[in-house]
């Protein structure tokens, strides 16, 4: 019995041919209890369903929270700190705890990317997540009906296909779905930036209010209040994992934070300072002090080496 | 950047299940704001006693605890008052238990506000209009395949949250 439902869902409105009739008659017999429940919802009245957004509560609900100057202690803080410092002694790179019988699902795994690198992570799908520094993912330890991601920070996910068991990733600002594909997410304070490479992805608005498909090469942005979307990709939005970059009249300080997201934050600007060059260029994994003299030569700034990884920009 | 990991987790339950939970709520209280009410205050008691790290099914436990709320809130002379979490069971020792009837509309309610929005507007067209699946395939501009395979994948999250709520057995009944 692959997969009954389409069929079931059919049967329940008339719309099964008499072969399907066939195979519903001999799940009847074998599922009662279901089926009869199953027809009992199925078809009860009219559905009405309301949006109550989360996002306004969520912050109704922190107001309400501070209000009753209520003192919580974080229960997981002094084990997390243990595990993390454990796991970072004996692996380096990264810290993987396990959080059994928590909140979300019975066995729920977080992994954080502690290191300056970026980190890939094969989950029980198959799936392959690349973690951008500083970013974690958590998901639980065994995939139901939904194979259901909490992101916090950025990663490149390329999933794969099963149209049984949708892919569901949860940012900041979006909720993204997808059955099989490859897909950058970014998110920081302001809003989740997804940037599609292959397949098709389905993004939703917290509030799921909203909804956009996004196909290859295009992206889409979902901040507190709106989801856009724009039918091109931006050039460098995968190079915190290629290390590729590609630039053109792009203005000094942003061609800075682009850097950071591949050279671990090494290229520091001076507040003070007001940068109005732009650069073009094309950098293919260069070593930073490759990068630097070229960014010294076109952008008439100088650089000082700060140590071994770092500089400031004069 | 990151927070404590239960914050994180608290916060995620937050988003996925306070409109569902608030749609069940409607479907008891009939007022939009008072069924918002209900389901803020509860988290806010859940959050403090730290209860939901406690059970081994949150969303069970959930719902179990909004319609807690929503009777109390009748019982006790329509004031807000809070709930004994502890008293509420999370079900891990549950035998199979029958639905009830006054409980089969919040839930359906909280089923289709829970549904992935494409698969949401699919069901909704076919429960609401009464359309055919034809129909609905032409008013949304999408493959009758599409229709079918929207409604199945509804049907299986039903059977999924019925057999979540210990509705269905998993082992037959001999």
């Amino acid at each position: 019995m692959e997969d009954i439902y389409p069929i079931l869902a059919k049967h329940f409105l008339n719309e099964a041919s008499s072969d399907e009739e066939k195979v519903i008659l001999e799940y009847k017999n074998s599922n009662p209890k279901e089926y009869t429940l199953l027809l009992a919802l199925w078809n009860k009245g009219e559905v009405k369903v309301h949006d109550f957004d989360s996002y306004r509560a969520w912050e109704a609900f922190n107001s309400k929270k501070s209000e009753r100057h209520t003192k919580v202690i974080p229960l997981f803080g002094s084990i997390r700190n243990m595990a993390a410092a454990v796991a970072f002694l004996i692996m380096g790179t990264f810290a993987i705890w396990y959080l059994a019988d928590t909140i979300g699902q019975p066995e729920t795994v977080v992994v954080q990317n502690t290191e300056g690198t970026s980190l890939e992570k094969r989950l029980s799908d198959g799936s392959v997540v690349w973690m951008n520094q500083g970013s974690s993912i958590s998901y639980p330890k065994e995939f139901g009906y939904t194979r259901n991601i909490i992101l916090r920070g950025e990663a490149f996910f390329e999933v794969v296909k099963d149209s049984l068991h949708p892919f569901v990733v949860t940012a900041d600002f979006s909720t993204i779905t997808v059955l099989g594909t490859s897909f950058n997410i970014h998110t920081d304070t302001q809003g989740t930036a997804i940037s599609v490479k292959t397949g098709k992805v389905e993004v939703a608005s917290l509030s799921r209010k909203e909804t956009v498909v996004l196909l290859h090469d295009q992206s889409a942005l979902a901040t507190k209040d709106s989801l856009t979307t724009k039918n091109d990709v931006d050039p460098n939005y995968l190079s915190w994992k290629t290390g590729d970059f590609e630039f053109s009249d792009t203005p000094f300080a942003q061609v800075v934070t682009q850097l950071n997201t591949y050279y671990r934050d090494s290229l520091t600007l001076d507040p003070q300072k007001n940068y109005d060059c732009t650069l073009t260029a094309k950098f293919d994994r260069m070593p930073l002090r490759q990068v630097v003299e070229i960014i010294e030569a076109t952008c008439g700034v100088s650089m000082k080496k700060a140590n071994d990884n770092s500089y400031i920009i004069q | 950047m990151e927070k404590v990991a239960h914050e994180v987790f608290f916060e995620q339950i937050f988003h996925q299940y306070y409109s569902p939970l608030c749609n069940y709520a409607l479907k008891m209280v009939k007022d939009p704001h008072l069924a918002e009410d209900l389901v803020q205050q509860l988290f806010l008691q859940l959050y403090e006693k730290q209860a939901l790290s406690k059970v081994d099914y949150p969303e069970r436990y959930l719902l179990r605890c909004v319609k807690f709320k929503c009777i109390d809130y009748y019982r006790t002379k329509k004031s807000m008052g809070e709930i004994r979490l502890e008293t509420i069971p999370d079900g891990t020792l549950d035998r199979s238990s029958d639905i009830a009837e006054e409980d089969i509309e919040p839930l359906l309610h909280y089923f289709a506000s829970k549904l992935p929005p494409k698969t949401r507007e699919v069901f909704l067209l076919s429960r609401n209009s009464g359309m055919t699946y034809k129909e609905i395939a032409e008013q949304l501009n999408i493959s009758i395949k599409t229709v079918e395979t929207q409604m199945g994948r509804a049907l299986r999250q039903m059977r999924s949250l019925l057999k979540a709520q210990n509705f269905l057995s998993l082992i037959p009944f001999l």
